[in-house]
């Protein structure tokens, strides 16, 4: 795509700890760091688990969102202040809202995502900002829209940040529609029963090209096209034929003019439930037909993280494509049927290309794809 | 109140405008008006029986709560309005400020009250901010973007996503629903031509000083015999 943004920096916080080394590193040993609730009750959930950022407490009367932002802006890398921020959430400072209702609070929150994209820009110390909300294809969607106004001209920077938390009310909203797997998630295992919740801030930079040049700011890949649907068919079931979700994936590889067999490898949207996976394997499957592409979901590592799950896999593909290969998938015992050429849990895949395709769908069919790829 | 810097030119056309509450449904363009006393579901009963809009099973507009029946609503007119089908490609942009906080004040508070064991999943889907827009979408069968926006500059800087949008050719037509304050504007949209001048409106990043605006427009213009008492409530 011409005049396509480059990522000058990436950066995450997830149940991994803080930093892309240590999720990266996390995601190559297999390990899953699921661990049991104790931020809020959850006797109505016996035994569940979620992907918690370690030593991170639940304050009662402060942002958890705001917490994570603030620990991710401190090692952001520092860009002109004309920089646009785009925040990717969910339901932002949602804990804030537990706690008007759970302590019968009189003072009413602000909504709660519009309070956080205010923080976020005095945080990140920027003068413009927008909030991007789209369910669970927030990230990709914020850095779509980014990645449009860098390439239209319209700015020379943007900082994406994607921040979700797990908290009571999107833990308790999961499980009252069956979407938790009480075991934790196994995205693409024959035997997946649903997602496990995760929580994360994960920052992109995005520059132009020639702003990237001129700054001599660090080349870590090119968002070299992207691609958005909507499925419009249900407003939580996903299309089973994934057919929306493959014409946004053929939207993201011509608007980077990039035939199939030039991707390398996917990073699914990969929650763990039986439908979304399902649906993913059938898109996929219409896109590459006979040439499968190896494939890997952060979502069995750092859980389901919402409307940052975009950015962190950008992150993450921004590490696969420097390293060339895609980690083992974290918590897979057996391969779905039908994706036994694309996932492994035991090893590792290598590239077929530096070329990635990122994959997000959200609540009410929001599909939205980028191609992530070497500045080559 | 904040101060925003006005771009009053965009790369946009108007095709339909409609402005919706639980009382009464305007088009900006046909200047047709309808009223009912039984809400927006009322309201909907009157518009489908005048025949300007397509007919169609609205089985989710009965379950869906009162954003997604604004928005539901407000988009068929934008599209009646414009006397343009729907578009498969059509963007969806929300925006307004208000995000889903009543809905999720409702989700919440039926959970707690109901000793935090288990959400009710019909309250849980209506609590994030994108979700009036994807009734919509899935109400007309609109497969381009969907995304709830929101900046410092109001209704100028939604305009300019649509204008990107649209350039990019990603979406052929932008329907912008802002909803606040239990009232709905939607603007339908593409590319080409120049939208809209909305300096005259008091403040853009106050979508309920819009409506406002846009209904006292509309009696001026068209005179209809409806309540005084217009304007969100």
């Amino acid at each position: 795509m011409k005049n396509s943004p480059i990522i000058v920096f990436a950066d995450l916080i997830t149940a991994y700890g803080h930093g892309l080394d240590r999720c990266w590193n996390g995601f190559m040993a297999r390990r899953r760091p699921f661990s049991a609730i104790t931020r809020f009750p959850s006797a109505g959930f016996e035994g569940a688990v979620a992907a918690t950022v370690p030593d991170f407490m639940y304050d009662s009367t402060s942002s958890l969102a705001e917490h994570l932002l603030r620990k991710i802006a401190a090692t952001t890398i520092e860009l002109p202040t004309d920089a646009e921020l785009f925040l990717a959430t969910t339901v932002g400072e949602i804990n804030l809202l537990e706690q008007e209702i759970l302590l019968h609070k009189t003072e009413k929150c602000a909504p709660t995502c519009s309070s956080l994209l205010d923080k976020a820009k005095a945080i990140f110390g920027k003068k413009r900002a927008s909030l991007i909300s789209a369910a669970c294809a927030s990230g990709n969607m914020a850095l779509a829209r980014a990645a449009a106004k860098i390439q239209n001209g319209g700015i020379e920077y943007a900082i994406v940040a994607g921040c979700d938390i797990v908290s009571e009310f999107v833990f308790s909203g999961f499980a009252s529609l069956g979407a938790i797997d009480l075991n934790g998630a196994r995205p693409y295992d024959r035997d997946r029963a649903g997602l496990t919740l995760g929580e994360a801030a994960a920052v992109i930079a995005l520059a132009s090209e020639d702003a990237a040049r001129r700054d001599g700011l660090p080349r870590l890949a090119r968002l070299g096209g992207w691609g958005i649907s909507c499925d419009a068919v249900h407003i939580t079931a996903p299309m089973s034929d994934g057919l929306q979700l493959a014409a946004a994936i053929r939207h993201a590889m011509a608007a980077a003019g990039i035939s199939p067999p030039e991707i390398g490898g996917v990073i699914g949207h990969g929650t763990g439930t039986v439908y979304n996976d399902s649906m993913e394997i059938n898109a996929l499957n219409s896109v590459f037909n006979e040439d499968a592409k190896p494939l890997f979901s952060t979502k069995g590592g750092v859980g389901h993280t919402l409307g940052a799950a975009g950015v962190v896999q950008a992150a993450v593909a921004v590490r696969a494509i420097q390293e060339m290969l895609l980690p083992p998938q974290t918590g897979l015992r057996e391969p779905m049927p039908g994706t036994e050429r694309m996932v492994s849990g035991q090893t590792q895949s290598r590239l077929i290309a530096p070329k990635i395709l990122s994959l997000n769908a959200g609540f009410g069919g929001i599909n939205a794809v980028l191609l992530i790829e070497d500045c080559a | 109140m904040k101060t925003i810097n006005r771009q009053t030119s965009f790369k946009l056309s108007l095709r339909g405008m409609a402005l919706v509450n639980s009382r009464q449904a305007l088009m900006m363009n046909s200047g047709r008006s309808f009223e009912s006393e039984d809400g927006i579901a009322g309201i909907y009963r009157e518009i489908a029986s005048s025949k300007i809009i397509p007919r169609m099973r609205l089985d989710n507009f009965r379950r869906a709560g009162e954003k997604a029946r604004l928005a539901m609503l407000g988009s068929l007119l934008a599209f009646a309005d414009a006397g343009s089908p729907f578009a498969d490609n059509t963007a969806v942009i929300g925006w307004g400020g208000e995000e889903s906080v009543s809905e999720n004040r409702a989700y919440f508070t039926d959970y707690a009250v109901n000793g935090r064991l288990l959400g009710r999943g019909q309250l849980f889907i209506g609590t994030l901010p994108s979700t009036p827009l994807c009734e919509a979408a899935i109400c007309l069968n609109l497969h381009g973007p969907v995304f709830y926006f929101q900046s410092d500059c109001g209704l100028d800087s939604v305009l300019a996503e649509a204008e990107s949008l649209l350039s990019a050719k990603p979406a052929g037509q932008a329907l912008l629903l802002g909803i606040s304050c239990g009232a709905l504007l939607a603007l339908l949209l593409e590319p080409a031509g120049d939208v809209h001048d909305f300096s005259q409106s008091p403040q853009t990043d106050d979508m309920p000083r819009i409506y406002h605006h846009m209904e006292k427009e509309w009696r001026k213009k068209y005179t209809a015999p409806f309540s005084d008492k217009g304007g969100p409530p």
